[in-house]
């Protein structure tokens, strides 16, 4: 049997670099992906709504908190009657957008303060937390919990940007339709389209209703779990 | 480099075949649950947002 050649030898260790780096795709997407996302749901639900003793409070908001402090937990319907993920502070992907999911802008507002609070997180790998954004419509709501209140976002606008548009979280957002200075925005940013990072989409929402945590979850929030 | 492994396995073609199938699962298995999540903390971080 001749032996095979240099040639040979070259095209099959090519051909299995290139297998490799396809399955590398496949679990990235079938595997990693719901693994990860189910394992950020698991914590969310850890920071439970009512505060049984069980339950872990966030960190409470204060300036400079860490990259990766966990201090709300969003809920989106849309996305999922449970879909809970926990909002961190800052956008580091290795800190908080691969682990804790959602990220803080730090240079945007807390959560029920005048101006823009905005958020990022992957749109595919790494549970992909807004893998459905563009799913978001016209009379949807998202619900911010933090530690002493529930902030109540309606959908307003989505729109298409270049990642050099970083005006869409100003205080007064650019390109949202109707914003006002005073107003309580919510801007969810992610890359667009999906498996893309050329565009970036934008969804804006505007706060409609704060409610004190001793109140327990919002009856509509509620309403829409049970759904 | 294939073709030398499918010679040194045993058996005849069904025996080889089941070999084979052995060991690409046990290859896939060990890049999924090891070499694939030890790749991915050892990747760059970005520190900007994308998605």
């Amino acid at each position: 049997m001749k032996p095979p050649t240099f040639v040979q030898v070259l095209g099959e260790v090519l051909i299995t670099i290139g297998a490799v780096l396809m399955l590398y795709v496949v679990w990235q997407v079938f595997v990693n992906d719901p693994i990860v996302g189910s394992v950020q749901q698991e914590k969310a639900k850890q920071f439970a709504a009512d505060k049984s003793s069980t339950a872990k409070s966030f960190i409470e908001i204060t300036p400079n908190l860490k990259q990766g402090a966990v201090f709300a937990k969003m809920h989106v319907p849309r996305f999922g009657k449970d879909y809970e993920r926990l909002v961190g502070e800052g956008t580091f992907q290795k800190v908080t957008l691969n682990i804790v999911g959602v990220g803080h802008y730090v240079t945007s507002e807390w959560p029920g303060e005048v101006g823009n609070f905005a958020v990022a997180a992957h749109r595919t790998s790494h549970g992909a937390p807004f893998a459905d954004i563009d799913q978001l419509q016209k009379g949807d709501r998202i619900w911010v919990e933090t530690n002493d209140n529930w902030f109540t976002y309606e959908y307003r606008q989505t729109k298409i940007v270049s990642p050099r548009d970083i005006g869409v979280i100003d205080n007064l957002p650019q390109g949202l339709a109707g914003a006002v200075y005073g107003g309580k925005y919510m801007t969810m940013t992610s890359c667009h389209p999906k498996w893309s990072n050329d565009q970036r989409i934008v969804v804006w929402l505007e706060l409609v209703e704060t409610n004190a945590k001793s109140r327990g979850m919002p009856a509509d929030l509620l309403e829409e779990k049970r759904r | 480099m294939y073709a030398a492994l499918y010679r040194k396995l045993p058996g005849g073609p069904m025996l080889k075949s089941l070999c084979l199938l052995g060991i690409l699962i046990l290859v896939v298995a060990t890049l999924f649950a090891i070499v694939f999540p030890a790749v991915e903390t050892l990747l760059a971080e970005d520190p900007s947002v994308d998605g």
